[in-house]
């Protein structure tokens, strides 16, 4: 019979059925199904399969979320008939339960009245904020808190909530930082404190938010799903709470997907510290014609609830206004202290059996500092991790294991983490009942769906990708970019030089001096910042396509051509990272829950060109390839792709082997890119870039002019052959020699690479001695005693892949958390750069 | 006037040197080597590298 069952891979786009139960053998991978909501009963509908034939989009509990066949098919359903016995048996047992609740709240009057009235207090809190001035409540009166109390005590605040929830843009207005937000799951990787910006009332010039006289630090947590011991995001956050302590919780729930937001909810009410919850995204549950009731909401799960709307676009002013009813909630939560024990989340059974296991651990859990109803929960329902830091006797651990056995033969429903999982659900499906009522059905039209039946069409999907990556490619490196590019190139090439120069003369500089600078500082660095356009077009296309919501849809598409090499759909996200810059790409892996995945995509990424690259290509395909330059360059990066694709078979084959991670995706629904944040992040990457140019570029520029124009007894030379650069690049020259390149200005500038990829630029502009203003043709004959188009193509490829600069291997070193993964990472993009340079002089002098 | 560019000489070789310093201890930070820090908003950490 069970054989028998239909599973949800089964199901064609249209389908729809109800759960039975997550039949997989793997204890992680299930409880990250269940975890998104997966239980037994729920109604899922499959909305549409990827591209390719895998993976499938599905619509349940108001979300859409993307898995593989092979996950889906471990989702055994039910037929109508079984459902609806299922739904009975779960009505008898919510009665019994109610009936024996009431029974209980009649035996313990008094504490069920302090529940009740816990309750209540935290819907007279909603309401009450809800319909306050958006000003601080001394503002009228001419007072400060600060000014009164000027030693209130510091408060820590934690920010939680899933991923792609608007944590990071409440964050920003909260503390006045300018983080980065992206329409996509994983956009914090690691947790960030910030202090609120809190301004002494000054009259009618109050513009910060009122603490009420404390210093607040707020604490912004990954983006998490759940409360599990199997991810290093969720290991942190529930640490920082169990540990550290937060004052108060602000919990960021989005509005739009709020039964599987409130999941993550109802976990951290186990850990019984104050809370509020900060309900996101209310326009945008108003424009989709859905409704909740804030106010029963609150009642219903005993916390206050703000209503906000911070995401990307909207009105920074309302944001500020939220975000002070916000604050005057956690202020009067901190004093008044609303803590409900989360009892009521529970059947009686489970009530029951946690209790039991109260008894027993009451005293480990003292000695070990973790709250006690948490504590008992995570026993139930297995966590390693907890039974391990209680450290219980064998006496007791056996009568842990008794209850702990006894609860998973009580039901047929899976495993005590799932049923943990499915009664927390249910909860959250009643509190949702009463709070929520929604208008458009599950697999109903929205305008994502709309848009994705183009984006994500069948036979559309691929060509649109490649459209819109060869636009952002034109528009970066052919039209415009270029445009710009050659507009700063003339500037600084063609009146800010010489203007020096002359000035510098006139003044009657020293030689040496006006050489260092016009030579050396304004060649080397105004060399690098002459790509600044380009550099800042791709990334205001990057931020639009993540912005947008259409960077999950690109995870959805590539999912199976990269597990053809041992890849997930999730991968492609860092790896797209990488064509801005390896550092936060290695650390977007943390994402990733699977440490092969996470290895295997950081040895992949020096192989996605980087920006710091593009100076070298843009110089060098100018000169040599001028008609032809955007395609010479998109074939530069076509081959790091391709390359990366052979070296993922590659390590698939020989270093890790074994079965594929869960792949599960949510893809959130598209929104409108906000200016705003769009300009915030490319202007952060220019400053950044501006940065680094005035001071390693700089450097490097001043070191390399010293080292060139200087022999070893320091005396200053005509000939730079004969200076310091001149003799270490003639040493390590002949290396170089077959693949076209082997002069010492070429080795040298390959070195400064090193440091940093943008230096090879300014490198060749000082040993060359050309302005980057300079023509092609200029440019060409300068470079041309050296190298040949050919030899600058092999010269090309050899930037592409040789080991990435020392602040990527750094951090790849420090995600890949091992000294000979690193090592590994480095021989082998030399061994490859070297090879395929090789390959593209030798063969390509077969044909010219 | 030779003392002034004297001046802007040691002006420019200080900046290089505490630049390299600075490139050096920040080393595998965003804010050290890499135009990109925003993504995964590593500097805003409590212990960030100034």
């Amino acid at each position: 019979m069970e054989a028998d069952r239909m599973t949800l891979g089964a199901l064609k786009p249209g389908q729809n059925g109800y759960v039975y139960q997550v039949t997989t053998e793997d204890r992680h991978k299930r409880r990250r199904i269940v975890d998104m909501g997966i239980t037994p009963g729920t109604e899922i509908t499959v909305v549409k399969v990827a591209p390719m034939g895998d993976p499938i989009e599905i619509a349940l509990r108001g979300y859409s979320l993307s898995l593989r066949y092979e996950d889906a098919s471990s989702i055994t359903l039910m037929n109508e008939a079984e459902r609806t016995k299922l739904a009975r048996m779960m009505d008898t047992a919510e009665r019994r339960r109610e009936n024996s609740g009431r029974k209980a709240l009649e035996r313990m009057e008094h504490h069920s009245n302090m529940d009740m009235q816990e309750h209540e207090r935290a819907a007279m809190l909603t309401e009450f904020v809800i319909e306050a001035e958006d000003e601080c409540c001394n503002y009228k009166d001419g007072v400060c808190a600060r000014d009164v109390f000027p030693d209130e005590k510091p408060v820590k605040l934690a920010l939680a909530g899933n991923p792609n929830c608007g944590k990071t843009t409440l964050f920003n207005a909260l503390t006045g930082s300018r983080e980065y937000v992206g329409n996509w799951p994983g956009v914090t990787v690691e947790k960030k404190e910030g202090r609120i910006k809190s301004t002494a009332c000054k009259g009618e010039q109050c513009n910060g938010i009122c603490t009420h006289g404390h210093d607040m630090t707020l604490v912004d947590l990954p983006g998490i799903y759940s409360l599990s011991p199997y991810s290093m995001e969720e290991i942190v956050s529930r640490d920082f709470i169990v540990k550290e302590k937060p004052d108060a919780i602000i919990n960021i729930v989005d509005g739009t997907n709020l039964e599987r937001n409130l999941y993550l909810t109802v976990q951290l009410m186990e850990l019984e510290r104050p809370m509020i919850i900060a309900l996101n995204m209310m326009d945008e549950v108003e424009k989709n014609g859905d409704s909740i009731d804030v106010r029963r909401l609150s009642l219903e799960l005993g916390i206050p609830v703000i209503p906000i709307s911070a995401r990307t676009g909207m009105g920074i002013e309302d944001l500020i206004a939220s975000a002070h009813k916000l604050i005057y909630a956690v202020h009067t939560q901190l004093h008044e202290g609303f803590n409900i024990e989360p009892d009521d989340l529970y059947d009686d059974y489970t009530h029951l059996e946690h209790h039991r296991l109260g008894n027993i651990v009451e005293p480990y859990a003292k000695r070990a500092d973790l709250p006690l109803h948490w504590t008992e929960i995570k026993l139930l329902e297995g966590d390693v991790l907890v039974k391990e830091s209680l450290q219980l006797n064998s006496d007791d651990e056996r009568r842990v294991r008794e209850v702990v056995e006894r609860y998973a033969a009580s039901s047929p429903l899976g495993d005590n983490e799932t049923k943990v999982a499915d009664i927390r659900y249910r909860y959250i499906e009643n509190v949702c009942a009463t709070a929520l009522k929604r208008e458009r059905k599950q697999g109903e039209a929205s305008r994502s769906n709309v848009i994705d039946r183009l984006l994500t069409n069948k036979y559309l999907a691929i060509p649109v990708f490649l459209l819109i990556m060869l636009g952002i490619f034109t528009l970066t490196f052919s039209t415009l970019g270029a445009w710009l590019s050659d507009m700063v190139a003339v500037f600084i090439g063609d009146i800010a030089s010489p203007f020096i120069r002359t000035a510098l003369d006139n003044a009657g500089a020293m030689g040496w001096l006006t050489s260092l600078i016009c030579d050396g500082i304004i060649s080397g660095v105004g060399g690098v910042l002459t790509f600044l356009p380009q550099i800042a077009l791709l990334f205001f296309c990057l931020s639009l396509l993540e912005d947008s919501g259409y960077m999950s849809r690109i995870a959805f598409i590539m999912d199976k051509p990269m597990r053809k090499f041992g890849l997930s759909g999730k991968s492609f996200i860092p790896l797209l990272m990488g064509f801005g810059c390896t550092v936060p790409a290695a650390m977007g892996t943390r994402t990733m829950d699977n440490m092969k995945d996470k290895r295997m995509t950081i040895l992949l990424l020096p192989f996605m060109s980087c920006s710091a690259k593009l100076p070298v290509y843009g110089l060098i395909a100018g000169a040599f390839f001028a008609r032809g330059r955007g395609l010479v360059i998109f074939s530069i990066y076509v081959l790091g792709v391709l390359l990366g694709i052979l070296s993922g078979f590659i390590f698939k084959k020989l270093l890790f082997k074994g079965a594929d991670a869960p792949f599960m995706i949510e893809l959130p629904p598209y929104r409108w890119p906000s200016l705003n944040n769009t300009f915030i992040h490319v202007g952060e990457r220019v400053w950044h870039f501006l940065q680094k140019a005035g001071t390693i570029i700089f450097a490097m520029s001043v070191v390399l002019w010293l080292m060139q124009s200087f022999d070893i007894s320091f005396t200053m030379v005509q000939n730079a052959e004969n200076s310091i650069l001149g003799r270490i690049g003639g040493i390590i020259a002949p290396i170089f020699a077959p693949l076209g390149f082997g002069t010492w200005k070429a080795a040298v500038a390959l070195l400064t690479g090193i440091v940093a990829k943008e230096a090879v630029v300014s490198s060749l502009s000082m040993f060359y001695g050309f302005s980057l203003s300079a023509g092609s043709n200029a440019i060409q004959s300068a470079l041309s005693g050296t190298f040949t188009p050919l030899s600058a193509y092999s010269f090309l490829v050899f930037v592409l892949l040789y080991t990435p600069c020392i602040a990527a291997v750094t951090t790849m070193r420090r995600e890949l958390g091992s000294r000979g993964y690193t090592l590994l990472a480095i021989v082998y993009q030399i061994m490859v750069a070297y090879a395929a340079s090789l390959a593209v002089y030798v063969i390509g002098g077969l044909f010219i | 006037m030779e003392i002034i560019f004297y001046i802007l000489a040691g002006i420019i070789v200080l900046w290089a040197g505490y630049s390299i310093i600075r490139a050096v201890k920040n080393r595998g930070n965003c804010c050290g080597g890499c135009d990109n820090c925003r993504q995964c908003n590593h500097c805003n950490r409590a212990d960030k590298p100034k």
